[in-house]
């Protein structure tokens, strides 16, 4: 006992003796499996953003982007700044407006999001504005396609012909990536989402409108307003991959009572939305 | 050491040998004088040592990555089995962590080459399923707490043989009936005084228990003495318990002078508070045969008790880990047991080689959720080549390990195997000393979660 005494009477000295200005972090202790769970979040991220920006190329195939550099910069301005109050702040959103009579929004995986002119036309205010905006980017924040789709970095996936998917070693794997892109853009253009996830974009649309301190009913007040619009061909593409506008109102109206946002008195920033939308 | 020794026995002949023949004696040095002869006795047939296992230290390895790493775990020890190893590691295991080890089957055997005749080996074998590891750790203050829970050595053997026509003997019957455990449990502390120097110290609370039965019947083949061309028996009982308890500190430092590199020692010797030791030897000698256990036909049996308590080594433990990546790691120990005079059985005395044993272990990811690890080890003797009354064996072993990682837990399934030959005196002093094979294996399953 008396020599564990001495043993510890020694390291107690040594301990107070230590050189404290050699400090040190560790980060050599942590094993892959402590690290890598963080590494392959990232990594699938990664993966998403190059997925989105594919699709996003695709998408600006399909449509041109309206010539309005003004109105491309207010739209990004509104929609950057409500996407910092999203679930995924970290994330770069980028925000486009697409020269198409359409009356529709997109939002491709990583945060790629595009609203059309028709869309634009329809709105009255920059909460009507903000409401679709913020839809879009619920889908990207809620990974609605990636998670449909199974959009992962190749190390995170459990089929071994994916192992090299963005490596760009494998033929295999860059057919895959065309073909993962072009299952996006048919849900985006053609099937649309899981009906579940449309309302759930709505839900957190809303919420995120009013945390931005926009009035949360201007997401309903465009739906009304576009179910109300007499022009078929126009809203042909957002009928066929949206559940219809009637039962989005009746449950965005449930949820804003529920909620206690039926009397928010928030921005719509009309004139500012004017200023700027032709 | 401090001891008080009582000594009950029972005469039924006057040709008993001297030491049985002596009155009820309390002082330890006439009753060690005792205490030899019948030992000698007890070892007239075949006796040997206890398989667990005053002769070795590093039997059973502890925790789930040191075990897989062959033990070389002093300068990791970043987990609950640190609290054991090194317990100035746990400074590293940031988060709430529990660390349960089962060893699902530990088995020794102890093979005492030609001991029988023609060509005969006497095996002992021991097999036992022990959970012989808990932690706890979890960050509190300035450091962090740790409680653990650790089975350093275990052994169960049951034992019934019978041989027919050995040598002069018509037939040797053995039952041995062997159980011992060393219990070690508290709690730990550690915290760091700077970014590069750590220091813990664990407190066990130290218990050993030790029952072993041997039982042997010899019934001799008719000889020419007195009696010829009857048979006779020769029998002998030996009932031992030990039990101990006392405290076992662990005092450890952690040096990490760069950040892939780590130098960890620790210290550690159990103080024992209090020992009960009790031996109980009953023999019956042949009317027909010189007989070594009792003169002839005789019966008699001795009852001893003391408290003696057993001194323990010192265990010095120093080790080093390069930590070249998230992916792989290697490390190694070296520690070193001090020399110290040892009781065997409460009754008798050796002395007690001081003995070194080193480690090398490795770990290596082949992705994020599975890794394997692997270890070489050696398990060397305590014991003196030139004394063949002790076995002398020095094992040299390896282990390896495959885990499986979810997000919060761990799993691993692992062996550890070490063997060696050597030299001991199972048969009666005067002969030549008998060549033995030990060897240990366990198979491991554990798993730790982290909060």
């Amino acid at each position: 006992m008396g020599r564990l005494r001495g043993a510890g009477f020694i390291l107690l000295c040594l301990s107070l003796l230590a050189p404290q200005w050699l400090a040190a972090e560790h980060p050599a202790r942590a094993r892959l499996h402590q690290i890598q769970p963080v590494q392959a979040a990232e990594a699938n991220e990664r993966a998403e953003i190059r997925v989105g920006r594919e699709v996003a190329a695709r998408i600006l195939a399909r449509h041109e982007l309206h010539p309005d550099a003004e109105l491309q910069r207010y739209v990004n301005l509104v929609g950057r700044g409500l996407s910092m109050h999203g679930e995924r702040p970290a994330l770069d959103f980028y925000f486009a407006v697409l020269d198409s009579e359409q009356i529709n929004a997109y939002a491709a995986p990583g945060g790629y999001v595009f609203v059309t002119a028709g869309a634009l036309a329809l709105m009255e205010d920059e909460a009507e504005l903000v409401g679709v905006l913020a839809h879009e980017i619920a889908h990207v924040d809620a990974r609605h396609i990636v998670n449909a789709l199974g959009i992962r970095a190749p190390e995170s996936s459990p089929m071994a012909g994916l192992t090299r998917f963005f490596g760009g070693a494998g033929e295999a794997a860059q057919v895959f990536f065309s073909q993962t892109v072009e299952q996006v853009v048919e849900v985006l253009f053609e099937e649309g989402l899981q009906r579940d996830d449309e309302f759930q974009a709505d839900a957190m649309a809303v919420r995120l409108a009013a945390r931005a301190g926009y009035d949360p009913q201007g997401l309903s007040r465009f739906l009304e307003r576009m179910s109300e619009k007499d022009n078929g061909r126009a809203l042909d593409e957002v009928s066929s991959t949206h559940p219809a506008a009637s039962e989005r109102l009746s449950r965005l109206s449930r949820q804003l009572d529920e909620e206690g946002l039926s009397e928010a008195d928030r921005q719509r920033r009309a004139a500012r939305f004017q200023r700027h939308v032709p | 050491m401090k001891q008080t020794g009582n000594v009950e026995q029972h005469d039924s002949s006057a040709m008993c040998p001297e030491a049985v023949r002596q009155g009820p004696i309390n002082h330890r040095n006439k009753w060690r004088g005792l205490a030899r002869p019948l030992i000698l006795l007890a070892a007239t047939s075949l006796a040997g040592a206890a398989v667990a296992d005053e002769y070795h230290y590093r039997d059973i390895l502890i925790g789930t990555r040191a075990s897989a790493m062959g033990g070389a775990y002093t300068a990791i020890s970043d987990d609950p089995s640190g609290l054991y190893h090194n317990p100035a590691g746990i400074v590293h295991a940031s988060e709430l962590n529990l660390s349960g080890s089962v060893n699902a089957w530990h088995r020794t055997r102890v093979t005492y080459e030609d001991v029988l005749g023609d060509g005969r080996d006497w095996n002992r074998e021991s097999g036992t399923l022990i959970p012989n590891f808990f932690g706890i750790t979890q960050p509190v203050g300035p450091g962090v707490l740790g409680f653990s829970y650790v089975v350093t050595d275990s052994i169960q053997e049951d034992q019934d043989q019978t041989f027919l026509d050995v040598e002069n003997r018509e037939r040797f019957t053995i039952n041995l009936n062997d159980n011992q455990s060393v219990y070690k449990l508290g709690p730990s502390y550690a915290w760091q005084v700077n970014d590069q120097l750590s220091v813990g110290v664990s407190l066990y609370f130290h218990f050993r228990e030790q029952e072993e039965i041997n039982n042997q019947l010899i019934v001799l083949d008719a000889g020419s003495g007195p009696g010829a061309g009857d048979s006779d028996i020769e029998w002998r009982y030996v009932q031992t318990q030990n039990d101990e308890w006392g405290i076992k500190p662990v005092i450890g430092i952690m040096w990490e002078p760069d950040d892939r590199l780590a130098l960890g020692a620790s210290i550690r010797q159990a103080n024992v508070a209090s020992a009960e030791n009790y031996l109980f030897f009953t023999c019956h000698g042949s009317s027909i045969s010189d007989s070594a256990l009792c003169p002839e036909g005789d019966i008699d049996y001795v009852e001893l008790s003391d408290d003696i308590r057993r001194d323990h080594p010192v265990e010095i433990r120093l080790g080093a880990a390069w930590f070249h990546s998230p992916r792989f790691l290697l490390s190694a120990d070296i520690s070193y047991h001090t020399a110290h005079t040892d009781v065997v059985r409460g009754v008798d005395g050796r002395d007690v080689e001081g003995t070194w044993n080193i480690a090398l272990g490795s770990e290596y990811y082949l992705n994020n959720q599975w890794a394997v690890r692997s270890g070489v080890f050696t398990n060397r003797a305590n014991t003196s080549s030139d004394v063949v009354a002790h076995d002398h064996v020095n094992l040299y072993g390896i282990s390896a390990s495959l885990a499986r990682f979810t997000r919060n837990s761990s799993l691993d399934l692992g062996f550890s195997y070490s063997r060696g030959r050597g030299e001991g005196q199972v048969l009666p002093a005067g002969n030549e000393p008998q060549t033995m094979v030990a060897e240990n294996i366990t198979i491991f399953l554990s798993s730790s979660y982290t909060f």
